[in-house]
Order: structure tokens, then sequence, then C-alpha cells
């Protein structure tokens, strides 16, 4: 009786392991997921600052831009894509000129 | 003969629990497999997009939410959603990115001047039309 019991005890503990692999499996996926959206709407909001004119150029929620010369803006995008994960940091240059 | 009984009832066990493993294992490797695949395609469907986009000389007036039309390298390229599929057509040739049901949505805004923002399942990016003439 006692080896069954044993036996059983085993099986859970490696069966629960292995659950815990799998659950976390899927996770990762969802977090990949939800970075490639992240990402893209990075893109798009550096997209549409490339498509702003020099003029209308402002700083926004995740978006700051700071003066590098007269005609050189140095933008710094932040987006906090998860609660707990490290944001995406994206640093770059936008040029008065075309 | 008790031996054997034991031997006999912890054999099934491990058994049973091994198929059960394996089974959840497949179930897993099933599932996480097909959700990568169509996150690869639908990132190789955005990627194509956006930089046909960006390397465009012009955005066609005809274009709409369903249809993207664009002038590239003396051709005219469009794409739509077309039978649950990602299609991308030249004056020449005509190629589907995508298979039925990898992708559920695809359509396109159009903000600004030469600025286009597409919209692909839950996924929104956007590119800008550099060449534009």
């Amino acid at each position: 009786m006692i080896e069954v019991l044993l036996t059983l005890a085993i099986l859970v503990i490696i069966g629960g392991a292995f659950l815990f692999f799998f659950k976390t499996g899927l996770n990762a996926q969802a977090d990949a997921d939800e970075f490639f959206q992240a990402l893209n709407a990075c893109r798009m909001a550096l997209e549409e600052l490339r498509a702003t004119p020099w003029s209308q150029l402002r700083s926004s929620a995740h978006i700051t831009l700071t003066p590098v010369t007269y005609d050189l803006y140095q933008v710094q995008l932040r987006y906090n894509w998860h609660p707990g994960r490290k944001p995406i940091e994206i640093l770059t240059l936008r040029s008065k000129y075309q | 003969m008790i031996e054997i009984i034991v031997a006999l009832t912890l054999s099934a066990l491990v058994l049973t629990a091994g198929t059960f493993m394996l089974s959840n294992y497949l179930r897993t490797f099933k599932k996480l497999s097909v959700a990568i695949e169509r996150n690869q395609i639908k990132q190789f469907v955005l990627n194509k997009v956006t930089s046909d986009i960006i390397f465009a000389e012009g955005i066609n007036k005809s274009s709409g939410p369903d249809l993207l039309i664009l002038y590239l390298k003396g051709d005219t390229l469009r794409y739509d959603y077309f039978n649950q599929k990602v299609r991308r057509r030249t004056n020449k040739s005509t190629a589907y990115l995508s298979e039925p049901g990898e992708i559920n949505s695809l359509s396109f805004t159009y903000p600004q001047p030469g600025l286009v923002l597409i919209a692909l399942n839950a996924n929104k990016t956007g590119a800008y039309c550099r060449n534009e003439k």
C-alpha cells in the first residue's frame, strides 16, 4: 500500500512540474505576442512622428523630444508594454530636413 | 503473488501518468506551434507592407480601408484582404502572403498625407511614404 502511495506522490510532483513547464511555455508565447504588438505600436508612433511637419513636433506621453541643434531633435520613445516588464526604449534622431 | 499485484499497479500508475503527460505535452506543443507560426506570418506580412510603403513613390488617391494602392519602381502595387488571405498584386503578378484562417482582418487608414496606418488582427502599425513625389 505504501508503495502505491509513494508512487502516486512522486507522479503528482513530476506531473505538476511538467504542467508548470507547459503553462510557462504558453505564458511566454502570450508575452511574445504582446511584445510584438507593443513593438508595432512603437513603430507606428515613430512613423507618425516622421510624417509630422517640423514646426508641429511636440513631446507626447510616450515620446520625449530634446533639441540637439536648431535643426535636430533627439527622440526618446518609452513604452510600458506590460506591468513588471522592462519598458521598450528607443532612441533616435529627427532632422528638420526630409 | 502480492508482489506481482503491487508491481502491476505501480506499472499501471506510471504508464497512465506518462500517457497523460505525453498527451499534454503534444497538445501544448501543437498549440504553441500554431500560435508562433501565426505570429511569424503576421510579422512577415506587416514587414512586407510597411517596407513597400516606405519605399513607394506614392500612394494612389483611390486607396481606401480595404485596398492600398502604391506606386513602386514604375509598377502599381495593390494590397487587400481577399478570400481570407492577404493578397499582394503587381501589374504582372499576384501573390498571397497568408493562408486562409491565419489572418482575420486587414485594413488601412490615412491620417496624414503619406502616412498609412495598418491594422492586422489586433496589431496596429504604421509606415510613412518617404519617397512620395
